[in-house]
């Protein structure tokens, strides 16, 4: 996901046609594929997101143990190298027991939506495994894709391309924030000065390039573009992720990402289903959305005077919110405050 | 009475409140030189605030480090060896400092309480400025430099998400030394240079020359 030439971009568009028609050989209908430019605005915060990826396998799960699961596709090579990183994402349940009051009798583990970094894998057919940072738990036949996870450098390149501001420093340069256990770290591309360059933590000029550094699954990136430059376009090429997002959060800031190429309303959304809902925003899980690098905050007023539903943090008893747009290509801050810890964005229009 | 204790109450909630946040900053664009453009800074101290007095008074009493100590607001400092990027003369720092209602030589950090708006006589929103000296002790440094970012300002405490400050003498402005006249050490690009703090007389040797210029013109007369 990065504009480079247009023989790259010709390119790409050709392979990922080529690798939608492969894998959506198992779906009942082709995979969204397509393209959409993000544009990061210079002087200004935007919150992004990567709305399209590329799909490099798809199956069923065919066992389960701990970290490490097998699975039906067959993988020639290795996925988790750190210049090309590969998540697993499960799409599917396939034993629904054991799920809500109505249920039928008998057990399974709910995994979907779940994602995480691929840290190994081994190849062949009928013998591919891939072993995950964190433990998904799927049934066996649940769905699963693998995809490639973007860099800092194949998201932006490495030096970034014209329009983004470099710098000796981070002071100067335009900075891409990630979330870490719930704060938000700052990185920038160090292109002059003393010592080596590179993509840089922002607490590190001096320190050594972290290129390679992941945008993990779920998530976005949080972009404070500086005066100078001049707007920035990333394009995203591929499919769209299949099913919900479900995330692992804890209590801070959390960049989601937004994986979807349709736009749909907060509360067309369900994201409220998975938010701690007070009185009030002091009470309540948040999540900020961006528009014209203005960041406005939003929660669900699950209770007290003057009825439920999404509210702006600065007007708990003010109209209802519900209306606001979920844009593709914008990320969402979201906020963990109160209550169990977690984030799903479900899929607009198909759950 | 219940409202009173009400109120005392969210007061004191509100002037409690204190947000950890770092200042990020470096010189790795040029590095610091002495007055004599050559010789790279290898200790000293960088001050980090704001200052309660125009620029144009900075720059006027830049000889009276006293005047310029008594009208800064330290929010973050170093003081050692300046050796970031394994180079003499260059720094590189993340300085913890509290933000919210934290006050700075009476000066409040954030007077907008669980806002982002800037008011005026406080700390976020304003300029940052740095402050370099070759010594850790004010009235002891001979050189000096005063660069305030032309780009960042103090963080507001409410900003969603991020909280940290930035301080480039990249975008910097100079007060007192220059920027960019220096001789290259180790950035490929010229240094940013103190400047030379002036003597100023002691109190008691001007007023002896003060009676001494009288005597003279005393005597002058009676001749």
């Amino acid at each position: 996901m990065k504009r480079t030439s247009s023989f790259f971009y010709f390119a790409t568009l050709a392979f990922a046609s080529l690798s939608s028609v492969a894998s959506a050989q198992n779906l009942p209908v082709s995979r969204t594929a397509g393209v959409i430019d993000v544009s990061i605005p210079n002087n200004q915060t935007s919150l992004v997101s990567i709305p399209l990826v590329n799909i490099v396998a798809s199956g069923t799960i065919t066992s389960v143990s701990g970290s490490t699961l097998g699975i039906s596709a067959t993988l020639t090579g290795s996925i988790s190298t750190a210049a090309l990183p590969h998540a697993i994402k499960i799409t599917s349940r396939d034993d629904q027991r054991g799920a809500g009051a109505n249920a039928p009798a008998g057990s399974s583990t709910s995994a979907y939506g779940q994602t995480s970094q691929i840290t190994a894998n081994a190849t062949g057919a009928g013998t591919s495994t891939v072993t995950t940072t964190a433990a998904l738990t799927p049934n066996v036949g649940d769905e699963f894709v693998i995809f490639e996870l973007e860099t800092l450098a194949t998201l932006f390149g490495a030096p970034p391309g014209a329009g983004w501001n470099s710098a000796s420093s981070a002071g100067s340069a335009d900075l891409v924030y990630l979330d870490n256990a719930g704060v938000l770290t700052a990185y920038f591309y160090r292109s002059s000065g003393a010592g080596s360059l590179g993509w840089k933590l922002a607490t590190a000029a001096s320190g050594a390039a972290v290129n390679n550094t992941v945008i993990p699954p779920n998530r976005g990136v949080y972009v404070q573009r500086r005066a100078g430059g001049s707007a920035f376009v990333l394009r995203s090429t591929g499919v769209a992720l299949p099913g919900r997002e479900q995330a692992s959060v804890v209590a801070g800031f959390s960049i989601m990402n937004n994986p979807f190429t349709v736009s749909t309303t907060l509360v067309a959304s369900g994201i409220q289903d998975s938010l701690s809902k007070g009185s009030g925003a002091g009470s309540s899980d948040i999540i900020y959305l961006e528009n014209a690098g203005v960041l406005t905050g939003y929660f669900f007023k699950g209770s007290g005077a003057g009825g439920t539903g999404w509210r702006l943090t600065t007007a708990a008893s003010g109209a209802d919110q519900g209306g606001i747009v979920l844009t593709p290509g914008k990320a969402i801050l979201y906020q963990e405050r109160q209550g169990t810890a977690g984030f799903a964005l479900p899929e607009p229009f198909a759950e | 009475m219940k409202k009173t204790l009400l109120i005392i109450s969210f007061l004191a909630a509100s002037f409690s409140s204190v947000t950890a946040a770092t200042l990020i900053a470096d010189n790795g664009d040029s590095g610091f030189t002495l007055a004599d453009g050559a010789t790279a800074l290898s200790s000293g101290r960088v001050r980090f605030g704001i200052f309660v007095v125009s620029d144009s008074l900075v720059i006027s009493n830049a000889s009276n480090l006293s005047y310029l100590d008594t009208n800064f607001r330290e929010v973050a400092s170093y003081s050692g060896a300046f050796n970031g990027f394994a180079l003499p003369g260059f720094f590189e720092q993340n300085l913890t400092y509290a933000g919210g209602s934290t006050l700075y030589g009476g000066t409040q950090y954030d007077l907008s309480s669980a806002s982002t708006s800037n008011v005026a006589n406080d700390i976020a929103g304003s300029k940052i400025y740095m402050w370099a000296l070759d010594n850790a002790v004010v009235a002891n440094a001979t050189q000096q430099a005063i660069f305030f970012d032309n780009g960042n300002v103090w963080t507001d405490s409410d900003t969603v998400g991020v909280q940290d400050s930035f301080f480039s003498t990249a975008g910097a402005v100079a007060l007192v030394g220059s920027l960019g006249t220096g001789a290259d050490i180790g950035a490929n690009a010229p240094s940013h240079r103190l400047a030379t703090v002036a003597a100023i007389p002691e109190p008691s040797r001007a007023v002896l020359g003060l009676l001494g210029l009288g005597a003279l013109f005393f005597r002058r007369r009676r001749a």
